[in-house]
C-alpha cells in the first residue's frame, strides 16, 4: 500500500466509512492493522500473537470511530488502543508463563524475507530482541518500540502512552540501557557498542 | 538482517517490515461490522439482581449504622446522648425529677474528658526529670535535649553557667566604670 505513508485523506475516509462505504471502512482496517501489527509484532512472541491483538484493535477502533472527534488523530488513537491491547495481552501471557522459544518455532511463526539471508541470524536477532524485551517493563517496551518502529515523537509516544513528555525521556533511556545490556543481544554487543560509542 | 547505523533500530527492523495478510484484515473488518454480540438473557438477569443486592446490602448497611448507632465511638456516644436527653426531656415533661436526675447523671459521665494523669508532663515529673526555668516556665526533659556532640550535657548546665543578659544602662554603668 503506497498510499500508506502519504497523508490519507482520513476525515473524508471516515466519513465514507460511516455513511457505510465499505471500501473506505477496509482502507481505514488497512492502516490500523499495519500499524497495531507492526507494534504489537516487535514486543510479541510471534506473528499469530500479534495478528490476534491487530484484528482486537482494528475491530475496537472501527466500532467506536464515531467517538474521534479529529479525524486527522486516527492513527495516534490507533496507537492509543494498540497500547492497550498489547498490554492486556502481554499480561495475560505473563500470566500463563512465558517460555523459550527454539529457532525452528520462530523459523514456523514468522514470515521471512524471501531474499538469501542467514536465517539463523535473522531468527537470533528476533529473538533475542524479544527476550530482552520481555526482560522490560511493559510501559519501556511499548516506548522503545512506538520510538523505533514507527519513528514516532516524543510527544506522540506520551499521547499513546498516556504520560508527560520527561516520562517518555526516562523510559526510553532507560530501555536503551536495558536493551544495550542486555545479554540476550550479546551477540551483537560488539557492533552496538561501535556503533554507540 | 542489517543491523545498520543504529544497533537498537536495525533490531526492530523485522518489526517495520510486517504487513497485515488479506484475510486477517478481511476478518477484523467483518467482525468490526457485525454487531457486536449481545449478553445472553441469563448474564443479563444475573447482572442485573448482583447491581440490585448490592444497593440493597449498601442501604441496609447504613440504615444498620445510622438506626442502631454502630458507628464510630464518637458517633454512638453522640447518638446515645441525643437519646439520653430525649428520655430526659420526656422524663421531665412527666415531672420525674429521679428519673431526669439519672439521665444527667448517667450523660455527665459519658462525657470524654482528657486523662490528666496520662499528660506527657505529668510522665515526666512521675519520672523526677522534669525541668523548669526559675520562672516555672516548662523545658525540655535531658533524654530530648541529648546530643552525641553534648555527651551526656542536656543544655540546661550549659544555659545556666551563661552570663545572665544585662541591661543597656548596666552596660554603660560598667564601660564608665
Amino acid at each position: 500500500m503506497d498510499d500508506f505513508r502519504l497523508p490519507a485523506d482520513l476525515s473524508g475516509q471516515i466519513g465514507a466509512f460511516l455513511a457505510g462505504d465499505h471500501a473506505a471502512g477496509e482502507v481505514l482496517a488497512r492502516r490500523a492493522s499495519r500499524l497495531a501489527l507492526k507494534t504489537a509484532g516487535a514486543v510479541l512472541r510471534d506473528r499469530e500473537d500479534a495478528g490476534d491483538v491487530a484484528q482486537e484493535v482494528v475491530v475496537e477502533a472501527l466500532r467506536s470511530v464515531k467517538g474521534l472527534r479529529d479525524p486527522e488523530a486516527f492513527d495516534a488513537w490507533v496507537h492509543k488502543i494498540t497500547v492497550r491491547v498489547a498490554s492486556r495481552a502481554i499480561a495475560k501471557r505473563e500470566r500463563r508463563g512465558s517460555s523459550q522459544v527454539s529457532l525452528e518455532t520462530a523459523r514456523d511463526a514468522w514470515d521471512l524475507p524471501q531474499e538469501e539471508v542467514d536465517l539463523d541470524y535473522v531468527l537470533s536477532a528476533r529473538l533475542g530482541l524479544v527476550a530482552a524485551l520481555a526482560r522490560l517493563p511493559v510501559r519501556q517496551r511499548l516506548a522503545v518500540t512506538l520510538r523505533y518502529v514507527h519513528d514516532l515523537s516524543d510527544a506522540e509516544i506520551a499521547g499513546a502512552l498516556g504520560c508527560r513528555i520527561g516520562t517518555v525521556h526516562a523510559l526510553l533511556s532507560r530501555a536503551r540501557t536495558g536493551l544495550r545490556s542486555d545479554p540476550s543481544l550479546g551477540f551483537f554487543m560488539p557492533v552496538m557498542q561501535d556503533t554507540v560509542a | 538482517m542489517s543491523i545498520g547505523h543504529d544497533p537498537i533500530r536495525g533490531l526492530f527492523e523485522p518489526a517495520r517490515e510486517l504487513e497485515p495478510r488479506d484475510q486477517e484484515v478481511t476478518d477484523a473488518l467483518t467482525l468490526a461490522l457485525s454487531a457486536p454480540q449481545r449478553s445472553s438473557w441469563r448474564t443479563r438477569i444475573v447482572n442485573i439482581v448482583g447491581i440490585v443486592g448490592a444497593v440493597l446490602a449498601l442501604v441496609v448497611t447504613f440504615a444498620v449504622v445510622e438506626v442502631r448507632g454502630l458507628g464510630s465511638p464518637v458517633h454512638k456516644t453522640h447518638h446515645d446522648d441525643a437519646q439520653l436527653i430525649a428520655a430526659a426531656r420526656r422524663e421531665s415533661s412527666a415531672i420525674d425529677a429521679a428519673a431526669l436526675v439519672h439521665a444527667l447523671q448517667t450523660l455527665k459521665s459519658r462525657t470524654r474528658r482528657p486523662d490528666p494523669s496520662q499528660s506527657a508532663r505529668r510522665l515526666r515529673s512521675a519520672r523526677g526529670i522534669d525541668h523548669r526555668f526559675s520562672d516555672g516556665r516548662p523545658a525540655r526533659t535531658h533524654t530530648q535535649r541529648r546530643s552525641p556532640s553534648r555527651g551526656s550535657r542536656c543544655g540546661c548546665e550549659r544555659r545556666a553557667m551563661r552570663p545572665r543578659p544585662r541591661s543597656t544602662a548596666e552596660m554603660r554603668s560598667r564601660v564608665r566604670g
